[in-house]
């Protein structure tokens, strides 16, 4: 990002004992939520399926060559995209990768509208102003 | 599509679980407000967005990017941000930025941790590109 090379950046900062409080209850509350705790119990349920994890793995793997691939200028063949489109279906078809994902979507409604309240009265987007700098996801 | 969202519900975490959430994330931001380095951004935003020489580099790189697409154009954008990131006022806000960006990473790292995955990350509304 643009402005983040302008200055120093991304130091961690020693928070007020008092936000540290306040940041930890939040996340508490956060982590005691139905959402969160489906969430948690899908991704694990993930990490205990090797065969889950290895079909993710592979999944990525393609994703980011042939996007650094086509970043270069390459043009992509057919066979490279049908495999893409292919493993892409495996992966979105698999009962315990979409159990997760289709848990994290929730956590993300919940997370989302937690953030709003933060924004709202900060007058700035919490979570942007958190992940300037970082590369994006 | 219904708007129904089951975490607007509040027989869903239950009311009071709800409010109390609410609760901590307002506490949270009202605290985040009063700290220098927040005051220190609005303080300098206000004056950045009044400085002439601010708004009209702003404009013209923004009439250059809506234009077309191009070597040339690239150029021409280039060195007015060059311009603009040479102005005190700019250089002074972007410092005031960056310390804010550093306690809110430092804060949603605490948040984070607690919850055991990242809060910024999954509370903006953007996926990673993928499609998976």
């Amino acid at each position: 990002m643009r402005l983040r090379q302008l200055g120093m950046k991304g130091e961690k900062m020693i928070v007020s004992n008092e936000i540290q409080h306040a940041a930890q209850k939040l996340g508490q509350d956060l982590h005691n939520t139905p959402e969160v705790n489906a969430y948690l119990k899908a991704a694990q349920a993930v990490q205990e399926n090797a065969e889950a994890v290895a079909l993710e793995d592979k999944f990525l793997a393609l994703y980011q060559q042939l996007v650094v691939r086509e970043r270069s200028g390459q043009v992509l063949d057919q066979n490279e995209l049908a495999e893409y489109y292919q493993l892409r279906e495996q992966v979105r078809s698999h009962p315990l990768l979409a159990a997760r994902d289709e848990q994290l979507q929730l956590v993300k409604l919940l997370f989302s509208d937690v953030g709003q309240v933060l924004t709202t009265i900060l007058g700035v987007d919490f979570s942007a102003l958190a992940l300037l700098g970082e590369n994006p996801g | 599509m219904s708007n129904f969202r089951l975490t607007s519900d509040p027989s869903f975490l239950g009311g009071d679980a709800m409010e109390k959430m609410n609760a901590s994330a307002n506490q949270l931001a009202k605290l985040l407000h009063q700290t220098a380095e927040f005051q220190e951004l609005l303080r300098l935003a206000r004056l950045v967005e009044q400085d002439p020489d601010v708004i009209r580099l702003i404009l013209q790189i923004r009439q250059l990017e809506g234009a077309y697409s191009g070597k040339e154009q690239d150029d021409s954008v280039q060195k007015l941000h060059t311009q603009l990131e040479a102005l005190p006022a700019y250089q002074a806000y972007v410092r005031a930025e960056n310390s804010a960006c550093d306690l809110f990473q430092s804060v949603n790292q605490i948040i984070s941790s607690e919850v055991g995955l990242d809060f910024a990350v999954n509370a903006r509304r953007k996926g990673c590109g993928c499609g998976s």
